[in-house]
C-alpha cells in the first residue's frame, strides 16, 4: 500500500501536481467514458407542506363547483392569473396553478405528470377504517417532523436511519463499478432521504465547489508552497487503513473541487438565481461530470422551504410554485442540452398535503397530496392515482376538513421511480418494507 | 443616357412618343470657365431637340483625348496630365440626330492657383529685406513677385516660399506668387508694410563680476546707422571715475581699489550719430580672495582621523594647499594632512597637545585660514561575557569596562538597534539582554556598547539565541485523553503524566458535574452553544465525553424537541448517569418526557383507547438501547444458526413491550389538575396512569411479565428482562468501544468489556463506571503501537473540539459558530432520527472495516471541517480561543515547528517525509504566524490527526 501511495505521488508530480489521476483511479475504477447507462432521480422536497389542493383543480364542473364550495376564501383561479389548462388522455380537465407556468409546456410534450392524493401509509386504509382505528395508520400525522421523517425514510412510524432515496440507491449502487463518488448527494444539507445503508450521505453545497479556506497567501510561493504540502500529506502512510480512507477522502475533495471548477462542468442552460435554482444547477454540473466521476446511478435531493401557508397563502404560493417551476424548467432544459433528457426524473415530495378548507387566509396540515414528476422519461401529460373527490366530509376526507386520505402509498410512488432507477422486484421490499401490503407496487408513470 | 439634370427632363418624358423636330440651338454650361488640371469640370447641356441625344467634343474629337483632356458621355471634363501650351480648349456638345446642331464652350486650364495666406515678418524697414511667403499650391517654379516685379526666389515646400528683395521707400509691398505659362496663374496679393529705419545700438556682455582692481572689456554694436562710434560712461560719468572705476574710450573698464556701495555699476554705451541710442551694462564689483575652514577645532584620537574642508571665495580657482603646524603635508610628530583636507593624528603624543592646520589659497598667499586640533588618548570599550547563548526568552547581564576616559558610560545595542527590537532581543540601559520570543533568523545578534565619551569606541559580543525542542508528549497520556475527553489540553496531559491512569480517571469519577442550566432565552442555539463550550472546556472531561456517547445511543433531537426546556431533562440524564447504572439510565430514560414526546411513548394507552401502544420506543428500546437487531455471542459476533444470524426479536416481541409499556402521561404541571392524558410538560418524569396501563401478561425475548402488575411494575420486569438478556453486554460494549476507542475492535476486546458490564468477577450488571474503566484500561486501548485497524475517524465535533483543546482552548460561551456544525452532519443536538447522525454499523467504502463517522464524512464535508479549522485557526476572534505561543518559539525553525505541532496533534506519531513535506510547505511563508498558522493548519488536515488513534 505504502509503495503504491508513493509511486502515484511521484506520478502526480510528473503530471504537473493535479490529482485528476488520483480521482479517476478511485471515482472510476471501470468506466473511462459517459457511462452509457445512465440514470438520476432527483427529489425536490417542497417542506412545509405543499398545497396540492391549489396546485392542481380538477375543472370537471360537479368538481369544481365542490371545490369552490369548499375552498372558499382559497379558491382558484385568483388574482394571480387564470388556471393553466391541461388535460388527461381521457380527457378529464383540470387547472394548474398559474405559477407552473414555465412546465406547463411539458404537460403537452409529455414530460409532466402529477401523481394525485399520494401520502404516508401503512396500508390502504378507507374513511370508515380510519374513523374506526380499525387498521393501523402512520404514525404522529400532521406533525411536521414525523411527517417529513416519515416521507423521507419511507418507513410509515417515525424511527429509521435510512432514507428511501439511500436504500434504493444501495441497490442500484453496484452499478456505478466501485466509484468513490457518492451515489445520493443532497444539496441542501444532510438528508435523511439520502441514508443508505451502505451508500454515504454525502452532501455538496450550491455553489460550494469544495474551495479549501486559507490557500490564498502572499507571496504566491508560500501559497504554492502550502497547497503542495496539502496535496503530499495526504499521501503519507501511517499504516492504519482509517488513516488511508480519511486521507482518500481528502484527495478526492482536492479532485471533485478542480472538476467542479473547471469547464468540464459549466452548464449553459439558464437557472433562476433562486436557491433551489441553485441547487438544481449544482446538480446539473454532477450529472455533467458523470464520465469523471464513473457513475451510472445517482440520486439527489434538494429542497426548497415556506410551503407551511397558514396564512397570506394566495400569492406566497404562487410565488413558491413559480419559483419551483422555474428551477424545474431550467433543470430539464439542462438535462436537454446534456442529451440526456430521458435519463433524469424530477419530483416532488412535502410533508403532508394540507386542508381543503381554509383557516383563515391559509390552510392547514393535512395527508394525501399531489406530486409532480417531471422527465424525458415519464409518461406525462397525464394524472396518475385517483384524484380525490372534493367535498368535505366525502369518501376520501379522513375527517370535516378536506385532510384527505392517501389513495396511493409514497411505497407505490418511490417503487415506481425506483423501479425505473434499476431496483428490481425482488429488491423493492428493501426499499419499502411494506409494499406488499399495495396491490400494485408500481403505478406506471414511469412506463 | 445623355440627358442630364433638369434641363432635359422634358424631353425625356416626351421620348416615348418623340419625333424628329429641331426646336432650337444647344447650348454649353457653362460657356466660359476655368478648371485647374488636377481637377474635373462637369458640363450640361440644353437640347431644345427631340430626340434630344447628344454626343461630347474636346477640340472637336470626340470624347477628347489625353493630349487635350477627355470627357465622358456625361459632360464630366478631365484635363489632361500635361497642361498643352494652348491651354484654351472647347468644349462641344454635338446633337446626334442632327450633327449640325451643336453648342460650345471655353474651358482655361490651368495650373493649380497659389494662395498666400501670410508673410513674415508683417512689416519690413527700408533697405534690403527676407521674408517668408505662407500659403499653399506653391510649385519650385513659383515666382514671387513683390509689387508685381519679379523677385529672387525660393521654393521650400508647397506651402512655404522664400524671397529676397529691397525695399526702395516707405510705403507698402505687394507681394504675390506666380505660376508660369503654361496654364500660368497669378495668387492673391498680401500687403506689408514699409517703414523707416531706425539707429540701435548693444553692449556686451550685458553683465560681469569685475573683482576690486581688475579690468574687463565691453564692447559695443551700433546698428541702423552707418556711423557706429559710441562714447562710454559709468553711472552717467564720462570715463567712470575713481570711487566707480573707470572707463576707456575703446571700453575697458577698471574697478575702483575698494567695492563701491552700492557695489553695482552701470556701463553705458551712447551712439555719436544719434545721441538718443545707447545701451546699458551691469557691473557688479566684487572683494578679493578669502579663505575658511571649516570645522573650526577638532577632537582627534592619537591615530584617529579628521577631514576638513577649505572654502575659497572671491576667486574661480579654489584650490588650497594644506599644513599642519606650518609644515606643508604636515609630519609624523605633529601629525599629517591630505591634499583634501584629511588630517591624521600622529601616533605618539607630541609636546603641545594643540595643533594647528593651515588651509592657504593656491591663488593669494595672503589668503589663509586655520584651525585648531586637540590630540587625545583614545578611549577603549570592553564587553564581557564574551560571547553567549541565550535560550528564547532568555536573558544574559553584560557589562562594559571603559578606559581612557573619565566618562565610563556605555550605550548597548542589538543587531545595530540602540536597545534592540523585538524580533531581535532588546537590552536595557544597565545591559540586561532580553532573547526575542522566536529564534531569530539568523540565529546570531551582535550585542554593542558603544562610550558616551568616545562613539568611535565600542566594543561587541556575539549572542547566539536558541530555542528548546519542542517537548514530547507522553504518547500513552496524550492517546488516553483522546479517548476519554474532547481530546488533550496540556493541563490534563501534565495532571494525566504527572498522577498516572487509574489516579486521574478516580479524579475525573469523582469530579463535579458540569451543571447544564435552561438557558434564559429557552432557545436551542442557547443550548447548542453552551453544550460545545462544556465539550471544548468543562473540567469533567470524561463525563462530557461518556454522556456525549451515550447522547448517540439513547437519542433525542432537536428536530423534534424544539426548545431547550424539552432536551434538557434527557440530557441532564446522561450526564448525572454516566458513571452510574445503566439499569437506572434505561428506566429514567423510558420515564423523561424527552424521550416520551420524541419516541411518542408519552400516553401511549392500552388497546380500545383512542391512540393504542404505541411500538416506537418500544422497538428502539430493543433495537437501538439494549438489545439490538440480532442475536450476538459475547465476543459481539453474531450468533450464527444453522450459518444464518437469528432476529433478537420479532413484530410479536415488539407489541407486547409496546403493551408493558402503555400507562405513562406527561408530569401533572405544578397546581393543576392531573389529566387522563397530560398534555406536554418536561418539568418531571412522566407519570403512571394505571387506567391507560395494559394489565395483560406478556411475553417478549423470552421473558414473561405476569397479569395484574402496575406501570412502574411493568417497567421493571422490562428493564429486568433487557438487562439479563445476553446481547445488552455485548451490543452496549461494542457500541461504547466504537464511540470511545476504536471502531473496529477485536472480539476479544468486547467480551472483556461486556463481562465487565455483565457484572464478571462480583461486579454489578450495567455499572457504567466500570465498563468505562474497563473500555479505557484495556490493552488494546492502550496499545500506544499502531496496528493496521486501530483507530477511529473522530467526528466532525471531535475534530473541531480536539483542535481548539489541543491549542489550550475552546469555543467561549458566547461562541456563535454551532450552526456551522449544521454544515458538517453533526447538527448539535439536533440529529436527524433516533438512529443519530451516522449508523454505528456503516463501514468504510470499499473496506470491509467498520467506520461509523465516515457515513457523514464526504469530500464536501471533510473540506468544510478544514475549512472549519482554518476559521478558528486564523480568526478565532471572540468565538474561540486558541494559544499559539508554544510555537512562537519556533516561528523561524521550520524543523522544530513541525516538531513542536507534530507533538500537539499527532502525539509524537508524524511520519518522517510528512514532517519533511511540512517543512517545505511552511518555509516561505510571510512571516512566523503564517508559518506556523500552515504547519497547524495542514496537519489538522491529515487523516493523521482525523483518525483518533
Amino acid at each position: 500500500m505504502l509503495q503504491h501511495r508513493i509511486s502515484r505521488r511521484q506520478l502526480l508530480t510528473t503530471m504537473g501536481g493535479t490529482a485528476l489521476l488520483s480521482f479517476l483511479g478511485r471515482m472510476n475504477a471501470l468506466a473511462q467514458n459517459t457511462p452509457p447507462d445512465y440514470k438520476a432521480l432527483v427529489c425536490v422536497f417542497l417542506a412545509g407542506g405543499n398545497d396540492g389542493h391549489n396546485t392542481i383543480v380538477p375543472l370537471t364542473q360537479t368538481e369544481f363547483n365542490s371545490y369552490k364550495a369548499a375552498r372558499g376564501s382559497l379558491a382558484l383561479p385568483d388574482n394571480n392569473g387564470p388556471l393553466l389548462q391541461v388535460s388527461t388522455p381521457q380527457g378529464v380537465p383540470f387547472g394548474l396553478n398559474p405559477g407552473l407556468l414555465s412546465i406547463h409546456p411539458l404537460w403537452a410534450q409529455g414530460q409532466l405528470a402529477v401523481l394525485a392524493n399520494a401520502g404516508v401509509l401503512v396500508q390502504p386504509v378507507s374513511r370508515a377504517e380510519f374513523l374506526t382505528n380499525a387498521v393501523p395508520v402512520p404514525t404522529n400525522l400532521f406533525s411536521h417532523s414525523d411527517q417529513i421523517q416519515q416521507m423521507q425514510s419511507g418507513f410509515p412510524s417515525s424511527t429509521g436511519g435510512t432514507g428511501w432515496g439511500g436504500r434504493a440507491a444501495d441497490v442500484v449502487q453496484p452499478l456505478n463499478g466501485g466509484s468513490a463518488f457518492p451515489t445520493t448527494v443532497s444539496l441542501s444539507g444532510p438528508s435523511l432521504f439520502c441514508k443508505g445503508a451502505v451508500v454515504q450521505s454525502a452532501v455538496l453545497w450550491p455553489g460550494f465547489n469544495l474551495d479549501a479556506s486559507g490557500m490564498s497567501l502572499w507571496p504566491q510561493a508560500a501559497a504554492d508552497a502550502r497547497k503542495t504540502g496539502y496535496q503530499q500529506l495526504l499521501q503519507f502512510d501511517s499504516g492504519l487503513e482509517l488513516i488511508q480512507s480519511a486521507n482518500d477522502i481528502r484527495e478526492d475533495a482536492i479532485t471533485l473541487n478542480g472538476l467542479l471548477s473547471g469547464t468540464s462542468a459549466t452548464i449553459n442552460s439558464a437557472f433562476p438565481g433562486t436557491s433551489l435554482g441553485a441547487q438544481l444547477l449544482q446538480v446539473a454540473k454532477v450529472i455533467k461530470l458523470r464520465s469523471s466521476t464513473g457513475m451510472s446511478r445517482q440520486v439527489f435531493f434538494c429542497q426548497i422551504g415556506g410551503f407551511d401557508t397558514h396564512g397570506a397563502q394566495s400569492w406566497e404560493h404562487w410565488n413558491l410554485l413559480r419559483t419551483v417551476a422555474d428551477a424545474l424548467m431550467a433543470f430539464y432544459n439542462s438535462t436537454v442540452e446534456m442529451g440526456i433528457a430521458d435519463r433524469v426524473t424530477s419530483f416532488t415530495l412535502s410533508d403532508f398535503g394540507r386542508t381543503l378548507q381554509p383557516s383563515g387566509m391559509g390552510s392547514d396540515h393535512g395527508w394525501g397530496n399531489h406530486h409532480l414528476i417531471v422527465g424525458g422519461a415519464v409518461q406525462g401529460g397525464s394524472v396518475y392515482g385517483s384524484f380525490p373527490s372534493m367535498a368535505l366530509g366525502g369518501p376520501d376526507d379522513s375527517g370535516g376538513r378536506g385532510a384527505m386520505i392517501p389513495s396511493t402509498s409514497l411505497a407505490q410512488y418511490g417503487a415506481t421511480l425506483a423501479t425505473w432507477l434499476g431496483v428490481g422486484p425482488a429488491e423493492l421490499g428493501t426499499v419499502f418494507p411494506n409494499i406488499g401490503n399495495f396491490a400494485a407496487p408500481t403505478l406506471g408513470f414511469m412506463g | 443616357m445623355a440627358c442630364l439634370s433638369a434641363l432635359c427632363l422634358l424631353a425625356t418624358l416626351d421620348g416615348g412618343e418623340a419625333r424628329a423636330q429641331v426646336a432650337g440651338k444647344i447650348v454649353v454650361y457653362p460657356t466660359t470657365s476655368t478648371v485647374e488640371y488636377t481637377s474635373t469640370k462637369q458640363f450640361s447641356a440644353y437640347v431644345p431637340i427631340s430626340p434630344n441625344t447628344i454626343v461630347w467634343l474636346v477640340n472637336d474629337v470626340l470624347g477628347g483625348n489625353a493630349t487635350l483632356g477627355t470627357i465622358t458621355a456625361t459632360g464630366l471634363y478631365k484635363p489632361p496630365v500635361v497642361i498643352p501650351a494652348n491651354n484654351v480648349v472647347t468644349i462641344k456638345a454635338r446633337s446626334t440626330a442632327y450633327p449640325s446642331s451643336f453648342g460650345t464652350a471655353s474651358l482655361t486650364i490651368t495650373k493649380k492657383v497659389p494662395a498666400i495666406w501670410s508673410v513674415s515678418p508683417a512689416s519690413l524697414v527700408v533697405g534690403p529685406y527676407a521674408v517668408g511667403l505662407n500659403g499653399n499650391n506653391f510649385a519650385p517654379d513659383s515666382q514671387v513677385l513683390a509689387n508685381g516685379v519679379a523677385v529672387q526666389s525660393t521654393y521650400v515646400s508647397p506651402t512655404k516660399l522664400t524671397a529676397k528683395g529691397t525695399a526702395a521707400a516707405v510705403g507698402t509691398l505687394q507681394f504675390a506668387v506666380r505660376q508660369p505659362a503654361p496654364g500660368a496663374v497669378t495668387s492673391n496679393s498680401v500687403a506689408v508694410p514699409v517703414t523707416a529705419s531706425v539707429t540701435t545700438v548693444a553692449v556686451a556682455p550685458a553683465t560681469a563680476n569685475v573683482q576690486v582692481g581688475t579690468s574687463r572689456g565691453f564692447t559695443a554694436t551700433v546698428m541702423g546707422n552707418a556711423n557706429t562710434a559710441v562714447t562710454w560712461a559709468v553711472n552717467g560719468v564720462a570715463g567712470g571715475s575713481a570711487a566707480i572705476g573707470t572707463i576707456s574710450t575703446a571700453g575697458l573698464y577698471t574697478a575702483p581699489a575698494i567695492v563701491p556701495s552700492p557695489a553695482s555699476v552701470t556701463i553705458r554705451a551712447t551712439s555719436v550719430a544719434s545721441p538718443s541710442s545707447f545701451a546699458q551694462a551691469s557691473v557688479t564689483v566684487i572683494p578679493p580672495v578669502t579663505v575658511v575652514v571649516a570645522p573650526a577645532t577638532a577632537t582627534v584620537l592619537l591615530g584617529g582621523a579628521q577631514a576638513f574642508a577649505a572654502t575659497v571665495t572671491g576667486h574661480a580657482n579654489t584650490g588650497v594647499t594644506w599644513a599642519v603646524n606650518g609644515v606643508t603635508g604636515g609630519s609624523a610628530t605633529v601629525g599629517t594632512i591630505s591634499a583634501a583636507g584629511l588630517y591624521t593624528g600622529p601616533a605618539v603624543m607630541p609636546v603641545s597637545n594643540a595643533v594647528t592646520v593651515r588651509a592657504t589659497s593656491v591663488v593669494s598667499a595672503s589668503a589663509m585660514a586655520q584651525s585648531t586640533v586637540m590630540l587625545i588618548p583614545p578611549v577603549s570599550v570592553t564587553v564581557a561575557p564574551g560571547a553567549a547563548t541565550v535560550a528564547v526568552q532568555g536573558t544574559q547581564a553584560f557589562t562594559a569596562t571603559v578606559t581612557g576616559s573619565a566618562n565610563t558610560a556605555v550605550t548597548w545595542a542589538v543587531n545595530g538597534v540602540v536597545g534592540g527590537s523585538s524580533a531581535g532581543g532588546t537590552i536595557s540601559p544597565a545591559g540586561v539582554y532580553t532573547a526575542p520570543v522566536a529564534v531569530p533568523a539568523p540565529s546570531t545578534v551582535t550585542v554593542k556598547a558603544t562610550s558616551v565619551a568616545s562613539p568611535a569606541s565600542v566594543s561587541q559580543v556575539i549572542v547566539t539565541v536558541t530555542a528548546p525542542p519542542p517537548p514530547a508528549a507522553s504518547l500513552t497520556a496524550a492517546r488516553f485523553l483522546a479517548q476519554s475527553s474532547f481530546g488533550p489540553n496540556p493541563a490534563a496531559l501534565a495532571q494525566l503524566q504527572q498522577m498516572g491512569i487509574d489516579a486521574y480517571l478516580d479524579l475525573q469519577f469523582s469530579a463535579p458535574e458540569t451543571v447544564i442550566p435552561v438557558p434564559a432565552d429557552n432557545s436551542m442555539g442557547t443550548l447548542r452553544q453552551r453544550m460545545l463550550h462544556n465539550y471544548s472546556t468543562a473540567p469533567d472531561q470524561l463525563r462530557q465525553r461518556v454522556a456525549f456517547a451515550l447522547s448517540q445511543i439513547l437519542v433525542t433531537s432537536g428536530n423534534k424537541l424544539i426548545y431547550p426546556d424539552e432536551n434538557i431533562p434527557w440530557l441532564r440524564l446522561l450526564s448525572q448517569h454516566a458513571f452510574g447504572n445503566y439499569r437506572d439510565l434505561l428506566r429514567d430514560i423510558t420515564k423523561s418526557p424527552s424521550m416520551g414526546k420524541y419516541l411518542d411513548l408519552a400516553n401511549s394507552r392500552k388497546p380500545g383507547l383512542a391512540g393504542g401502544a404505541n411500538e416506537n420506543y418500544p422497538r428502539e428500546l430493543m433495537q437501538l438501547f439494549s438489545v439490538g437487531l440480532w442475536n450476538l455471542n459475547q465476543d459481539g459476533s453474531q450468533l450464527l444458526v444453522g450459518g444464518s444470524p437469528v432476529p433478537t426479536y420479532t413484530q410479536q416481541d415488539v407489541a407486547q413491550l409496546a403493551l408493558a409499556l402503555t400507562g405513562w402521561t406527561y408530569a401533572t404541571v405544578p397546581g393543576a389538575a392531573p389529566q387522563s392524558m397530560n398534555w406536554e410538560y418536561f418539568g418531571a418524569p412522566m407519570e403512571t396512569r394505571q387506567a391507560n396501563h395494559d394489565m395483560s401478561a406478556k411475553t417478549f425475548l423470552g421473558c414473561s411479565v405476569p397479569a395484574g402488575q402496575a406501570v412502574e411494575a411493568d417497567l421493571e420486569s422490562v428493564l429486568d428482562c433487557l438487562m439479563a438478556h445476553p446481547n445488552t453486554a455485548p451490543f452496549m460494549a461494542t457500541r461504547l468501544i466504537r464511540l470511545l476507542v476504536m471502531s473496529n475492535p477485536s472480539p476479544d476486546y468486547i467480551q472483556r468489556v461486556a463481562a465487565v458490564f455483565a457484572g464478571a468477577g462480583g461486579g454489578v450488571p450495567g455499572d457504567l463506571k466500570a465498563v468505562i474503566k474497563a473500555i479505557l484500561t484495556d490493552t488494546e486501548a492502550r496499545q500506544d503501537t499502531a496496528t493496521v485497524t486501530q483507530g477511529r475517524l473522530k467526528d466532525p465535533i471531535l475534530q473541531v473540539v480536539g483542535f481548539l483543546r489541543a491549542l489550550n482552548g475552546g469555543f467561549t460561551s458566547t461562541h456563535q459558530l454551532s450552526y456551522l456544525f449544521d454544515y458538517l452532519g453533526q447538527s448539535v443536538l439536533t440529529p436527524p432520527s433516533v438512529f443519530s447522525w451516522f449508523s454505528p454499523l456503516y463501514r468504510v467504502p470499499g473496506k470491509p472495516l467498520f467506520g461509523p463517522e465516515f457515513q457523514i464524512y464526504s469530500p464536501a464535508s471533510a473540506t468544510l471541517v478544514g475549512n472549519f479549522l482554518h476559521h478558528l485557526l486564523s480568526n478565532p476572534g471572540s468565538d474561540a480561543v486558541v494559544d499559539l505561543s508554544p510555537f512562537q518559539a519556533y516561528g523561524n525553525d521550520m524543523p522544530n515547528l513541525v516538531e513542536a505541532v507534530n507533538q500537539v496533534l499527532l502525539f509524537g506519531r508524524m511520519p518522517a517525509p510528512m514532517k519533511q513535506a511540512l517543512i517545505e510547505a511552511a518555509a516561505p511563508g510571510y512571516d512566523a504566524k503564517t508559518r506556523i498558522e500552515t504547519v497547524l493548519y495542514l496537519t489538522a488536515l491529515s487523516g493523521q490527526y482525523a483518525v483518533q488513534h
